[in-house]
């Protein structure tokens, strides 16, 4: 409801004990929602004085929409103090329950509706944002004096996040919602689409060089599994860093693992379906984006649209990595994608889908993660070491090594082959022979040769979004790959070659990965990014579960954390102690798309929500796309994707594409687009002419397959 | 046809090679030019002997893009007989058959006239040939090396329910070290071109007999006879490839030419201070440890290698073993004393194989035309440019085939 308080008559409601009126003042005027007026009181008392950064007010009972969260500002003699609302109290003059009582249940009960009521009072507690003074040159702490509190302003609450002072470009993160109503030019309170009063929505911006580099950096995410929404904003955070710095010029990747279902398989399908699409989205039971999200995104100036250049990474399954001849696996060309272990390998769907291939040598660099802790005693790695410096690189040689080693053993009667006694190279056959079921599809029996396909730890390109996907894989090749990954390609960025101005790691489970008190190798890593990442413009973003098992280093570098609703067994852990127990009440029972956030710029946490992302979520694009069906995938799409990478702006239209595609199927196009990304990638020049290429293989397919 | 089919995939005749200042007793020609026609001689009749269902050659027919009289009457002789023995067979133009210049017009379009059962792609297209061996069902995607040299590269595509083979000519790439050529203008074939789906993939380019790493489905056949002293590991001959059906894989056969003229490096000889006979006397020892028969070095190229030795001492070495070793082996030579020279197989040598730079330079002033065309100054820069070309080379500028044996 509106609150209707006249400023004129604002001392029959709060008294004016300073004989004040500084929020009238040009200098605050801006700060201070006039329209709605004063919704409460500053109070100090004896026992809890007003101070820097915390003070009280009492709330005006038609003040009915303050509540947590709320930003306020209140005064003291030569500033605006700006807070956000904290613990909600309410108090009566009642000494005990026990009179209330009384006063309902004895002899003679009061009436329900008496002369008088008993006094109530409703007081917040306000943790203290920034405080604005006259004169800018002053940094003002003085607390706010008991006087009008009034809901802030949009100015007032970028004023008191720091947006002013930011250093680099604002990169929108949330949408924080106070309790005041926006009002057109008239001061009529303006409706929404539902014919409800509009709230006061203010972005709450990131500073860039806060958020990624150099003078603080990396993101961090904490909350229940399933219900706080850590992917889903990491997204919506990627796509508006993506956005921002594509505006001002900066190059931008990500890395990403992939390790629940389709969560992050698709994210090349728009959320909001494109003409033609609309039918089976609805289908596959997915609303889309509604005009409150559209509009969030309008006011948060980013496009609801998805990544464009989505690479996807994954092992083989097991035993289906392409043979191996002459101790090599060709990945230059063409295979069966449905062969690697993702759900996006559809016909139409799989153009940018890659495989991850190990070879024996890239496996036994972690010797600590593929054999057992009790098999690595000096004997066995000394074998190792030997096959190392024999440079046996792949199972097939290792084989063919072990049979040798037996018949020479057998001929000489020997009990040692350079020195390793017969019974460790047998334990190491032995070990060595359960490895490819082991690592499940990540070891190949040969050593891979990708030709110029893509690979998951080489330099990136801008506006990439490089998706690992493992969520398929054991969890031994699941963690050789996320470790691999990140340390090549933080090799990547010690040596200034990732191809990029920024690359954004993101790692959900990261107390699996970099535990509280553990050590070890990924640890290691992401500790040394977490530190050093900022200045290397590697930034790292890490969810999780619980925050009180990731290690203190990670968190303690990481200038951007958000909260979703985290349980009551978490959240009385130390992790959490900067935060208030009203904040720590609310996390508790947070709803889906809500996050609490503690930025560098911001001295306190606040609450603030999010729309969907742009993208369609994983579970309705395997849906939508992952059946293969005709309806969902449209030929020329795949074909127009690849020309758009080769060859930019000069791209033909999506129509000119189809209609040269005409009659073909999805799985014709498939074939078509292999061929000419495995013959094209990696020898573009500027006499190429991708297009006429690609009009010449489909000639030619047609042809083969004697279409007209 | 769903019964298995057999196919001879020869490769790399290269007619026309010429090298040392030897002649064939019986013809008075360059011997080895000879040694390559009866290399290929042989070939054909051996292939026309099994009786297989086609022929494919993969390319460097000729050594030059403009073969000799001799060469072209040489290999239509040939040809001849394969068309009587009605061989279907498809011949694709190596990177020595093909000019350097678009325009320098190919000798294949007068083979195209004289052999008219005999196809020929000797382009810069690639080709898919479902004709010459229709009877078979076998398509062909012929790829000659003129393809393999235009801007958009060359991609593969097969057609189902046929049997398909791929022919091309290039060095498949991961043979060489990276960077390293076995001779100028020679293209690398992408493992991405060479696609897992053809039944059989018909290499030519490399001399040796092998198959490249990583390609299940293909093979060199290598050359008919052996080059320079880069090829002294080859076997050479050629190969016969069965193919059991669409999908259904290969059998191959590799057949070696037992006329090729042997090719033998002897250990290497350290002179350190020894006089010239006394490295004579080393050397000729070296060749007997070879332990070839008599016959066999009679037809023997011999090298060997005479490492720490004064330059006088070892021209002395070389005209006594030139005297000494003339009726012992058929050929000798000293290599360059250079460390590598006498690389192991996997570490081919590289061959240096240059065009005729006179008649490039004919080709390249012929081709000039436009609006501001003079034909005088033509005609004079042409014979001044000749001139100084011819000057040059007979300094010994540049590497002539002859010289090859040096390489």
């Amino acid at each position: 409801m509106a609150i209707d308080i006249d400023i004129d008559d604002f001392s029959t409601l709060v008294g004016d004990a300073t004989n004040n009126t500084i929020w009238e003042l040009p200098d605050f005027t801006d700060l201070v929602d006039q329209a709605t007026g004063a919704i409460g009181r500053v109070v100090s008392s004896e026992k809890e004085p007003a101070g820097s950064h915390t003070f009280h007010f009492w709330g005006a009972d038609e003040a009915l929409t303050l509540d947590i969260g709320h930003i306020v500002v209140a005064f003291s003699e030569e500033a605006a103090v700006i807070g956000v609302v904290d613990e909600p109290r309410r108090f009566s003059d009642m000494r005990s329950f026990l009179d209330d009582y009384f006063d309902r249940r004895m002899e003679i009960a009061l009436p329900e509706n008496g002369p008088t009521s008993r006094p109530e009072i409703l007081v917040f507690q306000v943790n203290v944002l920034a405080t604005k003074h006259l004169r800018p040159d002053v940094q003002s702490n003085r607390p706010a004096v008991n006087g009008p509190v009034f809901f802030a302003t949009s100015e007032a609450i970028g004023y008191a996040l720091g947006v002013a002072g930011f250093d680099g470009s604002r990169v929108p993160a949330l949408m924080h919602t106070n309790g005041n109503y926006v009002r057109d030019e008239s001061g009529d309170v303006a409706l929404d689409t539902q014919g409800q009063k509009k709230f006061q929505k203010t972005p709450l911006y990131l500073d860039e060089n806060y958020l990624l580099g150099p003078e603080a950096g990396h993101a961090n995410w904490t909350g229940q599994s399933g219900l706080a929404t850590k992917t889903s904003h990491a997204l919506f955070l990627t796509s508006s860093i993506f956005q921002t710095l594509e505006r001002e010029g900066t190059t931008v990747a990500a890395l990403m693992f992939n390790v629940k279902g389709p969560d992050l398989l698709w994210l090349d399908k728009p959320a909001v379906p494109e003409p033609g699409f609309e039918e089976v989205y609805a289908a596959a039971k997915w609303k889309g984006l509604d005009d409150d999200q559209l509009n969030a995104y309008a006011a948060l100036g980013l496009e609801p649209r998805p990544f464009t250049n989505v690479n996807i990474f994954a092992p083989f399954k097991p035993n289906m990595a392409p043979p191996c001849v002459k101790g090599r696996i060709d990945l230059s060309g063409k295979f069966d994608k449905a062969s690697l272990n993702t759900d996006r390998h559809q016909p139409g769907q799989s153009d940018r889908v890659f495989p991850i291939a190990w070879s024996l040598r890239d496996a036994i660099a972690y010797p600590h993660k593929v054999f057992g802790f009790g098999d690595l005693d000096d004997k066995f790695f000394g074998f190792i070491y030997e096959l190392r410096e024999r440079e046996i690189d792949s199972v097939s040689r290792l084989m063919e090594l072990f049979r040798e080693i037996d018949d020479e053993l057998n001929s000489t009667g020997n009990d040692t082959w350079y020195g390793h006694h017969k019974a460790t190279i047998r334990k190491a056959e032995n070990r060595f022979k359960g490895l490819m079921r082991k690592l499940g599809g990540l070891l190949t029996d040969g050593v891979p040769d990708y030709g110029s396909n893509p690979q998951v730890d080489h330099r990136f390109s801008p506006g990439e979004i490089r998706v690992v996907d493992i969520s398929a894989t054991n969890s031994v090749a699941r963690e050789l790959i996320v470790t691999a990954t990140i340390q090549k390609i933080w090799d990547l960025a010690e040596q200034s070659d990732m191809g990029v101005d920024k690359l954004i790691v993101f790692v959900d489970e990261l107390n699996k990965y970099a535990p509280a008190g553990g050590e070890g190798g990924l640890r290691d890593t992401l500790v040394d990014i977490a530190a050093r990442g900022r200045h290397l413009n590697v930034v790292l973003m890490g969810a999780q579960q619980f925050r009180s098992k990731v290690d203190g280093e990670v968190l303690g570098n990481c200038g951007t954390s958000f909260y979703g609703r985290i349980g009551d067994e978490e959240i009385i852990n130390a992790a959490y102690r900067s935060i208030s127990e009203t904040q720590k009440q609310e996390l508790l029972g947070l709803p889906k798309g809500r996050l609490l956030i503690r930025h560098a710029h911001y001295r306190a946490p606040l609450f603030g929500t999010f729309p969907l992302p742009p993208t369609l979520p994983g579970i309705i694009g395997q849906r939508v796309f992952g059946a293969g069906a005709e309806s969902s995938t449209r030929v020329g799409d795949m074909l127009h994707r690849v020309m758009k990478d080769m060859m930019g702006d000069q791209a033909p239209t999506k129509s000119a594409v189809a209609a040269q595609l005409e009659g073909l199927k999805a799985k014709d196009e498939q074939e078509i687009c292999d061929t000419i990304t495995t013959r094209l990638n990696g020898r573009l020049n500027a006499k190429s002419r991708p297009w006429e290429f690609a009009k010449n293989v489909i000639a030619t397919y047609r042809d083969a397959r004697g279409y007209q | 046809m769903s019964s298995p089919i057999t196919i001879a995939h020869i490769t790399d005749t290269h007619l026309g090679y010429r090298a040392l200042h030897k002649l064939d007793p019986e013809t008075g020609r360059n011997a080895r030019t000879v040694d390559f026609e009866r290399a290929f001689e042989w070939a054909v009749d051996d292939i026309i002997a099994r009786k297989p269902d086609g022929v494919i050659h993969a390319g460097d027919v000729f050594h030059q893009s403009r073969p000799t009289w001799h060469c072209l009457r040489h290999f239509i002789q040939q040809m001849k007989k394969i068309e009587a023995a009605g061989i279907p067979t498809l011949v694709i133009a190596g990177n020595h058959d093909t000019p350097r210049l678009r325009t320098g017009g190919s000798a294949y379009s007068v083979l195209e006239l004289t052999l008219p059962n005999v196809t020929f792609y000797a382009g810069y297209e690639t080709a898919h040939d479902v004709t010459t061996f229709a009877d078979l069902n076998l398509h062909v995607q012929a790829i000659p090396h003129g393809a393999l040299t235009n801007d958009d590269p060359a991609f593969p595509m097969m057609r189902p329910g046929k049997l398909n083979m791929m022919v091309i000519h290039g060095m498949v790439k991961g043979i060489l070290k990276p960077g390293q050529h076995a001779e100028p203008g020679e293209e690398e074939l992408d493992t991405s071109l060479l696609d897992h789906g053809f039944d059989y993939i018909a290499l030519g380019h490399y001399h040796l007999h092998m198959q490249p790493p990583g390609l299940a489905n293909g093979w060199y056949a290598g050359s008919t006879e052996r080059n320079g002293w880069g090829d002294v590991d080859a076997t050479p001959g050629y190969c016969m490839v069965t193919l059991n059906g669409p999908g259904e894989g290969f059998e191959k056969t590799h057949i070696p030419n037992p006329h090729a003229r042997p090719m033998l490096n002897t250990k290497t000889v350290y002179a350190d201070n020894k006089r010239g006979p006394e490295i004579a006397e080393e050397v000729i020892a070296a060749i007997h440890a070879l332990g070839k028969d008599e016959d066999e070095l009679t037809r023997a190229m011999v090298r060997t290698r005479i490492a720490n030795a004064e330059r006088g001492d070892k021209r002395e070495a070389e005209s006594i073993l030139k005297r000494e070793l003339q009726d012992v082996v058929w050929h000798f030579s000293v290599a360059a004393d250079m460390p590598g020279m006498l690389a192991s197989a996997d570490k081919p040598e590289l061959t240096q194989e240059f065009p005729d730079l006179r008649e490039l330079f004919g080709q390249f002033v012929e081709s000039r035309t436009g609006t501001n065309f003079n034909e005088r100054f033509a005609r004079v820069f042409r014979e001044r440019g000749d001139a100084a070309l011819a000057e040059a080379m007979a300094a010994g500028i540049t590497v002539t085939p002859e010289e090859d044996e040096l390489s």
